[in-house]
């Protein structure tokens, strides 16, 4: 017997609602609680929140389709069902998902999951969720969120420190252990749910009112100050490649099976990697015109372009020489929570010696970043899309990915820049060499 | 005649058998078990039972000896009768083994005593080789599952007899040999190696690896080494097995150390390299369930690619491990009645050597912790400054907490010394919980104990250690 799962009414004048993403696909198991949809209402963007449990078994409305209040989304099989029968079908297995699931959606979940938390997205725009389900035992203690009392939840100490740490209300997350207590996975499950949920905000960032005029704010003045300044002096070209990622993705995806790493490897860590190992072949990329002079740099600090509300700062992962991958996936994930919460040490902005900006996760098809002063040279990396590719003489469906460099042409030529995106496309396409 | 009909057939009656047959019946499934040895399975008559009870001879012994220069109780004339230290060994495995058919019988599982043979997705065909007629020709199930195990594991071309032992055959050798050679410095080999050390054998260990428990962290290892040496046993690390020949009465073996041949004459020889999984006679080809690297390939159900069959324990995946068979077997089972769902964690199984000085790990060692790119923080505290068991002469080892630096998570720990096995499930219970170093450290525990150790260890991990 499957559940239909309707348009809720989100807010109190929502009339309809339009889907911005499934986060859940045809197969997946769907605990209560879980995000299952992003959806756009008149008000803002909310979280869709599963109330039962069971299997997704049919999406009804597509993604960028609207439906009435209260109209059938989706449909969900029961966990009974699924799990009863022996025969296969009857409960599509995690593997099976990709052959069920709408492939593009779940790319595009998959290429750019880092995307940065994004301080202009405040939690007021999560909807507060119903109130847990809890055990007929505990109901006399139970409070409902809205009185705050974060610390009566059933949580494990490892979940509340870790949820104190990223200043998470315990409130807001739905706990999947025993009695549904609250475990660590829950937290950093809601934390990437929350990091998905904004991601999609700055796609449509808040722009200002027409026929007003607003003082700059003083991070938009430096940004003004020094782009113009880098503009003027540096004298940029240009130089772009198309990377083969069909590896780093496969890559990436068996990473994530084995769990062998703390921190879950993005694809910006593998790029950071990948412009860390090139660098220290192509030391001249990481140096600085200086009036006569040429300074290389001693240490490969590697800056990473995001986006914050009416700016952008570029937090900076230091010695990336000295750097194994998952040590750098932890670096930029601590630096990317930062990013959203605030508390940067001063030299964890400054000091960068090369500059990568990542617009993969907007679909970018290919652009060029203006160098970052002093710095030589700055990456832009866009989306990794499905194309069209030649290999032993057939055209078939390759994932590519473009990377364009801008350099400053009084220290480097078109030559060395060429063979340093080759080095780093010879990295990214033999994704291996990277855990060496 | 139509064959008997069960929800779930069981075929196997260890320790991930028998479990998991009786939670099946606990959830109202008609249960029948397969068994063609006895009820119990290697665990309870041919591996973990057995040797804790010989082990336990031997730890009565070199009390015994120890008495006099530690206590003042002087013994004189000490003797042993070898015989009967085996004889009370096979004593507590069948008495443990009609309890498990007691088990079975209290919770209306049909025990069937017979192989099995996978005659099709849901039938199981019976046999028997000592003339008897099978319980039934075959019988039908809803689901079966399969826990045959594993078996001892021999160098191609060696075949066990005058003295050359797998664990089997040591567990009945009722002759103590007057010098024993194991390989493999495993728990299986050390625990046999401390067994023929205590009554008294010249014992050596060989082992390919550069440390003894190669998977385990290297100050446990060496700590180990160290007891052992003590213990007079020659240890020969990084010597991998070459070949054997018969020499008269007595065993010629050569270790090859890396390229540097030596060869050890000894009256007996125990190889103790492992356990491979057993599914032949199965016919799982029958019904196209596939295997991986020897084991039965299954999914986060314990489905096999066969849907209507289900694998658990040794003969599924690593670790072998009873007490992870039987918790696999209750998840597979309570995962079929669709009561729990799939997915176990296999991170938080302990680990056990019942040796003296015991070792118990749990979760990640250090050097695994730091692999994986996790700042840790470590908690060690070494026994001997901890009163009970400087009070009762237990001060070999330490314990060993991993933390991570972060949260105080609880990554691992490594306990060695007497009493081992038993304090790690208090780590066991911290893991599963999601317990921090805070919690092991301000939990008060009783005083004195060597579950202080624990505690001493959680506040050394954050720099807090009351008493080293």
């Amino acid at each position: 017997m499957s559940t239909e799962i309707v348009m809720p009414k989100l807010s109190d004048t929502m009339e309809e609602g339009k889907i911005l993403r499934w986060l859940k696909h045809p197969g997946d198991r769907v605990r209560r609680g879980e995000a299952l949809a992003e959806v756009e209402t008149d008000k803002a963007d909310m979280i869709l929140e599963a109330f039962d449990e069971g299997v997704l078994e049919e999406i009804k409305l597509p993604e960028g389709e609207s439906a009435a209040v209260g109209a059938v989304i989706a449909l969900l099989a029961a966990p009974g069902e699924a799990v009863v029968r022996p025969e296969p079908a009857a409960a599509p297995k995690v593997e099976d998902k990709p052959a069920e699931a709408a492939p593009h959606a779940e790319e595009e979940e998959e290429v750019y999951p880092e995307l940065a938390a994004h301080p202009s997205a405040t939690p007021t725009g999560f909807p507060k969720p119903p109130p847990r389900p809890l055990k007929p035992k505990v109901e006399e203690v139970a409070v409902t969120p809205e009185e705050g009392e974060a610390h009566k939840y059933a949580a494990s100490p490892l979940a509340r420190r870790a949820a104190e740490e990223a200043g998470i209300d315990l409130a807001y997350v739905r706990g999947t252990g025993p009695g549904g207590r609250i475990t660590k996975r829950d937290v950093d499950k809601f934390l990437r749910d929350q990091q998905l949920f904004r991601q999609r905000r700055i796609v449509a960032p808040r722009e200002g009112a027409p026929g007003t005029r607003e003082e700059l704010s003083k991070m938009r003045k430096t940004i003004a100050q020094r782009m113009a300044l880098s503009k003027r002096e540096i004298p940029h070209f240009y130089v772009t490649v198309e990377v083969d990622m069909d590896e780093a993705v496969r890559f990436k995806k068996s990473i994530e099976a084995t769990e062998l790493f703390e921190q879950d490897i993005t694809y910006n860590d593998i790029i950071i990697r990948a412009c860390a190992l090139a660098l220290g072949r192509y030391p001249r990329i990481n140096s600085s015109f200086d009036n006569d002079g040429i300074n290389i740099f001693p240490d490969i600090n590697i800056g990473m372009a995001v986006a914050v509300e009416d700016g952008l700062i570029v937090p900076v992962i230091r010695e990336c020489q000295r750097l194994s991958l998952p040590e750098i996936a932890r670096v930029a994930h601590r630096l990317v929570t930062k990013a959203a919460h605030g508390g940067f040490t001063s030299d964890e902005l400054s000091g960068a010696t090369f500059t990568i900006s990542n617009m993969g996760m907007l679909g970018v098809e290919h652009f060029a970043a203006v160098i970052n002063p002093p710095q030589a040279a700055i990456l832009a990396v866009s989306a990794i899309k499905d194309r069209a590719v030649v290999r032993n003489g057939q055209i078939v469906v390759g994932k590519t990915m473009m990377v364009t460099i801008a350099c400053d042409h009084r220290i480097i030529d078109g030559v060395v820049a060429g063979r340093f995106l080759q080095e780093i496309k010879r990295f990214l396409e033999n994704p291996a060499s990277l855990l060496v | 005649m139509a064959n008997p009909k069960y929800d779930l057939a069981v075929i196997g009656s260890g320790p991930g058998g028998y479990v998991a047959a009786i939670r099946a019946s606990q959830l109202k499934m008609k249960t029948a078990i397969i068994e063609r040895d006895r009820p119990g399975g290697v665990c309870l008559n041919w591996g973990c039972i057995p040797s804790k009870a010989l082990l336990n001879s031997a730890e009565t012994m070199e009390t015994i000896r120890g008495a006099g220069k530690e206590h003042g109780i002087e013994v004189d004339n000490l003797r042993f009768d070898f015989k009967r230290v085996i004889a009370r060994s096979r004593e507590v495995a069948d008495k443990l083994s009609k309890g498990v058919r007691f088990l079975l019988k209290k919770n209306d599982i049909d025990l069937l005593e017979a192989s099995g043979t996978i005659a099709g997705p849901h039938t199981v065909a019976l046999s028997r080789t000592d003339g008897q007629p099978p319980p039934a020709e075959a019988i039908e199930a809803e689901r079966i599952l399969i826990a045959t195990g594993s078996t001892e594991r021999l160098f191609p071309g060696m075949t066990a007899g005058n003295g050359l032992l797998t664990s089997r055959e040591a567990l009945v050798h009722d002759r103590l040999p007057e010098s024993v050679l194991v390989i493999g410095a495993g728990s299986v080999g050390l625990e046999f190696a401390y067994f023929y050390q205590a009554f008294g054998a010249k014992v050596t260990i060989a082992e390919l690896e550069k440390q003894m428990l190669p998977a385990c962290d290297v100050e446990v290892a060496e700590e180990l080494r160290r007891a052992f040496v003590k213990r007079k046993v020659t240890a020969m690390l990084g010597h991998g097995y070459k070949s054997i020949a018969r020499k008269g009465e007595r065993w010629a073996v050569t270790l090859d150390a890396g390229g540097k041949l030596e060869t050890v004459e000894t009256e007996a020889v125990l190889v103790a390299v492992g356990r491979t999984p057993l599914t032949g006679g199965l016919a799982l080809e029958k019904v196209g369930i596939a295997l991986d690297r020897g084991f039965i390939k299954i999914d986060d159900s314990f489905r096999t690619t066969c849907p209507s069959i289900y694998a658990i324990g040794d003969v599924a995946r690593l670790p072998m491990l009873a007490h992870k068979a039987s918790a696999e077997g209750i998840a597979a089972v309570e995962i079929m009645a669709g009561v729990r769902q799939p997915g176990f964690d296999l991170s938080s199984i302990a680990a056990c050597v019942y040796c003296q000085p015991e070792v118990a790990t749990i979760g990640l060692s250090e050097a695994d912790a730091r692999a994986r790119g996790i700042e840790v923080k470590i908690g060690k505290i070494p026994f001997r400054a901890i009163g009970k068991a400087v009070a009762t002469n237990h001060v070999e080892g330490f314990v060993k907490l991993v933390a991570s630096k972060q949260y105080g998570e609880i990554l691992g720990c490594q306990i060695i010394g007497h009493g081992a096995t038993d304090l790690i499930s208090e780590i066991a219970l911290g893991k599963t919980l999601e317990a921090t170093t805070a919690e092991l450290g301000h939990t008060v525990h009783p005083h004195p104990t060597l579950a202080e150790g624990i505690m001493e260890a959680a506040l050394a991990a954050e720099g807090e250690a009351i008493n080293f």
